[in-house]
């Protein structure tokens, strides 16, 4: 029951973003053996709200970002054994937004994820042009490429970066997953993109999974 | 032809100029700025306003693709016509063109008068953030937020006296840490969705009971 009640706290927590509260309970209930993806459920589910918040008016983009703060705590004060005990690599994996694009709040987030999960992480930064991407890719031979971008314009940079990607015939050894605020679910279909989303646990466990090393 | 205008609230008075000028009288639905921050919702409410105008011939969409927010819009009993334009910038510096010219224009942070009358525009987000937050944490998150623009850009589309909005641009501009410019804008966009025969490569235009398509690049003016 205690630890029921510790995780609808963290929850509630999250929401209002609560970072001493947030870093309290994550601390109590991995002493307790609670699985890490449980906890991260659950600060997903804190952040979900924080996005109802967020679209019923009563929150704003600054909270949005306290909401990335204290998840990026979480995972480097309270997990940091994911990063240096016991894992091999998982390799490399690219990353970047895309050209003209300078937004790169949820790179950031998810590359600090995958550096958790000890993957290798070659982040290419922002306005990062498809020749880039190809030259990238072709150095490194990553098994994932991660591209996001913000702006209207990035659909098509998306695109065009992916069908560059695959003339170069990089996709036979990597995977494409797209995120960032102008992607859906359709630009992933019109792009033939193997995994779009914008919750950074779906998208890290799409590719733990896409490795064969998901160890939960 | 039945006409209805449906328009976004920041490019108000550019939209009331370009009528103006173009002599054009057709019946407007504004939307709230805000609802760019929920593209969600901004496109729940622009399908519903389509949806319900079942007596118009042609419904003109005085915005632009908006983060994309019309993709994806079924068009109904009207014909649809929506500015090839990636966002509101490209639209009141009258082309993607005009827009690239701009140096640096990639780390430039463009505002009207309209998006300072915004009601979650970028200053008002400032202030909440360091009332809610404090100066060194309001100031983290604007540097996280902001970190890659180098510019606060006020585009004077030509419609008024923008003497007060560039004192205030320039403040919001020392508080973000970004360098102040001032831009020449136009309304010969929008006054061209008013034009008797527009122009395919400026507009899309998407017949009855169709869908808005997802645009590439090339599509976008």
């Amino acid at each position: 029951m205690k630890i029921e009640m510790m995780k609808q706290e963290l929850v509630i927590a999250m929401e209002q973003l609560d970072e001493e509260r947030v870093l309290a309970l994550v601390t109590g209930l991995r002493r307790i053996d609670c699985d890490k993806n449980e906890i991260f459920d659950l600060l997903n589910l804190g952040a979900e709200r924080v996005g109802d918040l967020f679209e019923q008016g009563e929150y704003y983009i600054a909270d949005f970002m306290v909401s990335g703060k204290i998840y990026a705590k979480v995972l480097s004060q309270l997990l940091p054994e994911e990063n240096d005990y016991g894992k091999q690599s998982l390799g490399p994996v690219l990353m970047g937004v895309v050209r003209h694009d300078i937004h790169d709040i949820g790179k950031e987030m998810i590359k600090n994820l995958f550096k958790a999960e000890g993957f290798r992480v070659i982040d290419l930064g922002v306005d990062v042009s498809a020749t880039q991407f190809v030259a990238a890719a072709q150095r490194y031979h990553p098994a994932i490429i991660a591209i996001s971008g913000l702006l209207t314009a990035s659909t098509a940079e998306i695109q065009q970066t992916i069908a560059a990607l695959e003339a170069a015939g990089i996709r036979s050894y990597a995977s494409i997953v797209i995120g960032g605020a102008c992607t859906d679910a359709s630009l992933a279909a019109e792009t033939n993109a193997d995994f779009w989303n914008n919750n950074p646990i779906e998208t890290l466990n799409y590719c733990l999974a896409k490795v064969g090393q998901d160890e939960n | 032809m039945k006409t209805l205008i449906l328009a976004c609230k920041t490019l108000e008075r550019e939209l009331q100029v370009a009528m103006e000028r173009q002599n054009c009288h057709d019946a407007i639905v504004w939307f709230e700025s805000g609802l760019h921050n929920t593209p969600k919702k901004f496109k729940e409410a622009l399908q519903m306003m389509i949806d319900q105008a079942t007596d118009y011939d042609r419904i003109l969409m005085a915005m632009s693709f908006c983060g994309n927010v019309v993709c994806g819009l079924r068009s109904g009993n009207a014909t649809l016509v929506i500015p090839r334009a990636e966002d509101c910038i490209s639209l009141v510096l009258g082309s993607a063109e005009n827009r690239s010219s701009i140096p640096d224009a990639g780390h430039t942070y463009f505002m009207t008068e309209g998006w300072l009358q915004g009601e979650r525009n970028i200053w008002v987000e400032y202030q909440y953030a360091i009332k809610k937050y404090g100066q060194k944490t309001g100031e983290e998150i604007f540097q996280m937020m902001l970190g890659n623009y180098q510019a606060l850009a006020l585009i004077d589309s030509q419609v008024g006296d923008l003497t007060e909005t560039e004192i205030e641009m320039e403040k919001i501009a020392k508080h973000l840490h970004l360098t102040y410019r001032k831009l020449n804008g136009t309304t010969s966009f929008l006054e061209a969705l008013f034009e008797p025969i527009l122009d395919p490569a400026r507009f899309l235009v998407v017949a009855p009971h169709d869908v808005v398509a997802l645009p590439s690049l090339s599509q976008l003016y």
